[in-house]
């Protein structure tokens, strides 16, 4: 195979001009200069949004090794980047790198979408971030490269705790975070809509948090029977479960059958004190150009989510991968390109932009920053969903979500995880 | 010609052989003519043919085989199942279940569709210029809207917490709605996707009744009507006869249309339909790209093919009849 | 709209009501004209109800529209979310895109659907039936599921990322529908006229375009502006085919208001009534041509 035959470069291969990356293709002996190719890139519009000159600035170095390469950076959406993705790879138009959600990756590595990558090839891939370097292996060989990360923070109205409590601070502790959500919700109670906790009722990614506080997880691999197994009906997990309804049952106000999709908006009208949300939502919540209250600037803080035990709670993370298409005649390219994208320099721009950068290494300054210290924090103890051929299956079935409906709706915790669990046995297995 | 159909014969010639010249018939003329009919359907048949016929042959081909994503990708081979796919399909009970909701849907969909759409239309004749000119306007801003966008109005309508749905009937209906969760009950929940169906199809129906109402003679409704022909008289033996073929293609259209909905209930359950919203068309569709098995959503399209031919045939043989019959 | 067409419409005018009818009739018709008014303003606001709130909510502060206590007028009216609208990279080339597409699939489509109509129209030819059928399976397959096989067809014919790919696929879907229309005007078209018409020395192609091709105008109106909001508003297929972002039609463009971090709604809702505008005008442009079709002279010829 190609790539197997491409030599290693070192870390900085890129950035030092060593032209040694090639194939058994001849363009290894090739000059960059002659390199006349086009590089096709897929990002996310985020990037086009957020961080274009970063976008630009590694063109740019891109072009000044390789002066008649052309690079085109097609932006894409993520409603429907998937159908688009699936679509352009069976035909001859593929892009030859992509981002991908770290949910996502596992499907195109399993049906030999993603080519290798040597992770040796790239800045601090000695400390890439574990619930993103995970999603790009399999079977001990990496298939793609973080990109950035992003963890799950309590996002507070720091004026209704003020007003409540007395003071602007989110306390650190369950037990003090209950007295609190108590004192806010007296004061605001008034407004029938008012939640002093905002936390809807199908948002698994927290109810999960806290099944994972109680050291619970939603599947285990058995190492003897080689298979998955789904574990939410074990004590921990059902305890987990139990803790998240209780407090989505006192706190929340408003519809309790919805999902997070409108965290920012429910904050933005100032219908609640408290969110679990994203580390970005803060800034949606007074962005105007996502519906937020340009009103509210200054009054949104974020900090860590005070867990059950008087621990924190345990977050998921999400994030971005960068992966080289298999199929591509300029995988070395891609990689080369991807190298530079995620090159310590360009960590740096994305990291002054409150992003969670790739690796814990560059992640360690963030948490002495006041802004980014909350979501920094909830890196290291991060959970994440079983990277498992079938879990993609049961995310479209949001199994976990009609678990947590029923719940609401009636249904015990012991009977809706049971049901909960046989689905997940069903199809956590099979490869999607 | 059926009886009914005397009061507007004028306006309801048969469609004639018309490869015969009207004077003369030398030889020429009518081999041209008899090639005339086929270069004018050229064009329209080549494009489709370019277009569809070889993607129907591989969607027909890709039933009998197992492709997923690695395949389709790669270019592997894919086995061949046999009828496995549809076997499969056909013994889901999730599938008839499937199916019986999108005809129910659908049937609601359409008869209110066209129901809504042809009184629109004949009122349309009878109103003032400048209400006409209103409603049309209304009609195509409407039309015009954006799926995605006239999807989400309607969600933040229906919007459990802040929606003005809720808020009308808890402030001036007295019903305690606030919080109502409408997509719970799927049953209240198709109710709303069905108005965004039924009023993003209404526009088509009415503008499009509305053109063919044009076409009715006006004189003989008036004839009709002094002859002592009631409102649903005149309605049957003029009107009707003159707007039949456009009215079934337009419901034909409508039938198809909401039997293949997707947007708008992939939309309105933000992007993740629950399976108690499962239509075929969001069946299919997750079969195809979610569950990875391409092979059987082109199985569900063709059994859909099938099951909407049936329709099909029906049309068809109104269409061949009309005009046919000397 | 002008005098005369709106008058072809009317069912009371002069042409109708003569002299020879009974005064009663007419004062009936005047009340029924009032209730006919009536209710048509109602089916207006119900109709026009979400466009009222698309508008309204473009020119809200961005936070409003979704606010808990919604009010039919906005507390202020501000321009900023047409103004991040238009700010949106690729909106120029996005109108661009749209236009060039759509008004291409759309002229194509009506040419090639008016020629066909008149063939199963006015001849009888083996194949007739066949040619019918096909125009019905097409409208028979469901689009979603039929996405991966057209792409694949596309990429063989080398459309990918071409203008003409997504045109022929916007041509061809709506094809079907707009040669049955056109069809359905031209059978209540005596072929009497066209006969005349080559009695005087016309060929059967200069009889057709020169008599019966005016008198279709309702339905091509209506075709034409089924087609040109079908292609217009279509979206999936233009987002996968073209790749380069400068190719994007508006459908697509809009979509970059959905990111990952929520739905610029403001923005989205301003786009889509700038979207809206050329759809509008078009409809207005045609629109009289659908009020001026067979008028009952030509029937009498």
């Amino acid at each position: 195979m190609k790539r197997k035959l491409i030599a290693a470069v070192g870390v900085a291969g890129m950035m030092a001009g060593i032209a040694a990356c090639g194939s058994d293709e001849g363009t290894a002996s090739k000059d960059p200069k002659d390199r006349k190719e086009t590089l096709t890139v897929w990002l996310m519009s985020d990037a086009q949004s957020t961080w274009p000159e970063l976008v630009k600035d590694v063109n740019a170095q891109f072009k000044t090794k390789y002066p008649n390469v052309t690079v085109k950076v097609q932006y894409q959406q993520w409603a429907d980047k998937a159908k688009k993705l699936d679509a352009a790879l069976a035909g001859d138009k593929y892009p030859d790198v992509v981002e991908l959600g770290n949910t996502e990756t596992m499907t195109y590595i399993l049906n030999g979408a993603l080519g290798e990558i040597d992770p040796k090839k790239y800045e601090n891939s000695d400390t890439w971030i574990k619930g993103l370097k995970d999603t790009c292996a399999f079977e001990g060989k990496q298939y793609c490269v973080p990109y950035y990360a992003g963890a799950r923070v309590a996002i507070y109205n720091k004026d209704m705790f003020k007003a409540g409590t007395g003071s602007d601070q989110l306390p650190t502790t369950e037990a003090e975070l209950a007295t609190a959500l108590d004192k806010v919700g007296a004061k605001y109670g008034k407004d029938k809509a008012f939640s002093p906790l905002y936390l809807p009722g199908r948002y698994w990614y927290a109810a999960m948090s806290y099944v994972a506080a109680y050291g619970g997880q939603i599947a285990k691999y058995d190492e003897g029977a080689k298979e998955w197994k789904a574990t939410l009906s074990t004590p921990e997990a059902q305890k987990g479960i139990q803790h998240f309804v209780d407090l989505v049952k006192k706190y929340n106000h408003g519809d309790k059958t919805k999902d997070e999709a409108d965290h920012a908006n429910v904050m933005a009208n100032e219908k609640t004190a408290l969110l679990y949300g994203n580390g970005w939502e803060a800034g949606s919540v007074v962005d105007s150009a996502t519906n937020g209250n340009p009103k509210l600037k200054d009054k949104i803080g974020t900090a860590g989510m005070p867990g059950p035990d008087g621990k924190a709670l345990p977050s998921f993370i999400g994030g971005s991968d960068l992966a080289t298409i298999s199929k591509s005649k300029v995988q070395d390219l891609g990689e080369e390109w991807i190298a530079a994208f995620t090159s310590a320099k360009s960590q740096e721009v994305l990291a002054s932009k409150n992003i969670l950068p790739n690796n814990t290494k560059q992640l360690e300054p963030l948490k002495a920053k006041p802004e980014t210290a909350p979501i920094a924090n909830a890196v290291p103890d991060a959970w994440f969903t079983p990277i498992a051929p079938g879990w993609t299956a049961i995310e479209k079935k949001e199994t976990l979500e009609v678990m947590l409906l029923d719940i609401i709706k009636g249904k015990s915790v012991a009977d809706a995880t049971k049901a909960a669990d046989a689905e997940i046995n069903q199809l956590i297995n099979e490869e999607s | 010609m059926k009886a009914a159909d005397p009061p507007v014969a004028v306006a309801r010639v048969p469609e004639r052989s018309g490869s015969q010249p009207p004077a003369g018939g030398q030889r020429k003329r009518r081999k041209a003519g008899a090639l005339l009919p086929y270069l004018l359907i050229a064009p329209a048949f080549v494009a489709i043919a370019a277009v569809f016929v070889w993607p129907l042959i591989k969607t027909i081909l890709m039933s009998f085989q197992d492709v997923g994503r690695r395949e389709l990708w790669t270019g592997e081979a894919a086995p061949w199942v046999g009828f496995e796919q549809f076997t499969n399909i056909l013994g889901d009970g999730e599938f008839w279940a499937v199916v019986w909701r999108t005809v129910i849907f659908m049937v609601a969909c359409v008869v209110a569709t066209m129901g809504i759409g042809l009184g629109i239309s004949m009122l349309m004749q009878r109103m003032d210029t400048w209400v006409r000119l209103l409603l049309t306007a209304a009609l195509v801003a409407a039309w015009s809207m954006p799926l995605l966008v006239a999807t989400s109005i309607f969600r933040w309508f229906a919007d459990s917490d802040y929606g003005v749905l809720n808020m009308v009937l808890t402030k001036y209906l007295g019903i305690d709605a606030q919080g109502h969760n409408w997509f719970l009950d799927p049953k209240q929940g198709f109710l709303i996707i069905g108005a965004v169906v039924v009023w993003g199809a209404i526009p088509f129906v009415a503008v499009t009744l509305y053109a063919a109402l044009t076409q009715v003679p006006r004189e003989l409704e008036e004839a009709a009507a002094l002859d002592g022909a009631g409102v649903a008289g005149v309605f049957r033996y003029v009107t009707w006869p003159v707007i039949k073929p456009v009215f079934q293609m337009v419901a034909t259209l409508s039938v198809l249309w909401d039997f293949n909905i997707f947007g708008q209930i992939f939309l309105i359950r933000g992007n993740k339909p629950e399976p108690e919203y499962s239509v075929l068309g969001i069946y299919s569709f997750e079969k195809a790209f979610e569950s990875n098995s391409f092979s059987q959503g082109a199985a569900i399209s063709l059994i859909t093919v099938l099951l909407l031919s049936g329709v099909a045939v029906y049309y068809l043989r109104q269409l061949l009849k009309i005009g046919e019959v000397e | 709209m002008s005098a005369s067409t709106s008058q072809a419409l009317r069912p009371d005018t002069e042409r109708g009501t003569g002299p020879a009818t009974p005064q009663v009739l007419r004062q009936d018709r005047k009340k029924n004209r009032l209730v006919y008014n009536i209710v048509g303003l109602a089916v207006f606001v119900l109709m026009a109800f979400p466009v009222y709130w698309l508008i309204i909510s473009a020119l809200r502060p961005n936070h409003e529209i979704r606010s808990y206590d919604q009010t039919l007028w906005p507390s202020s009216l501000t321009l900023d979310n047409f103004q991040r609208a238009i700010d949106q990279p690729n909106f120029g080339t996005a109108i661009q895109s749209s236009l060039i597409v759509c008004g291409v699939a759309v002229i194509g489509g009506m040419l090639l659907a008016t020629i066909a109509a008149f063939a199963i129209g006015r001849f009888r030819f083996r194949g007739r039936k066949f040619f019918m059928i096909v125009l019905l399976v097409v409208q028979l397959l469901p689009p979603t599921a039929m996405l991966i096989p057209i792409y694949i067809q596309l990429n063989d014919l080398g459309g990918l990322n071409e203008y003409w790919g997504v045109i022929v696929i916007y041509l061809v879907s709506t094809l079907p529908f707009a040669t049955w229309m056109i069809r359905g005007f031209i059978v209540n078209i005596p072929p009497e006229l066209e006969e005349s018409a080559m009695v005087d020395g016309c060929s059967r192609m200069g009889a057709f375009w020169r008599v019966t091709f005016p008198l279709l105008a309702p339905g091509l109106a209506a075709a034409a502006i089924f087609s040109l909001i079908t292609a217009w508003n279509e979206y999936l297929l233009a987002y996968v085919v073209l790749q380069d972002n400068d190719k994007y039609t508006l459908n697509v463009w809009l979509m970059n208001f959905t990111t990952s971090r929520g739905i610029d709604y403001g923005a989205l809702m301003a786009a889509s009534t700038l979207i809206a505008i050329p759809v509008v005008a078009f409809f207005l442009l045609v629109q009289k041509y659908m009020a001026t079709g067979l008028t009952s002279g030509a029937v009498k010829g």
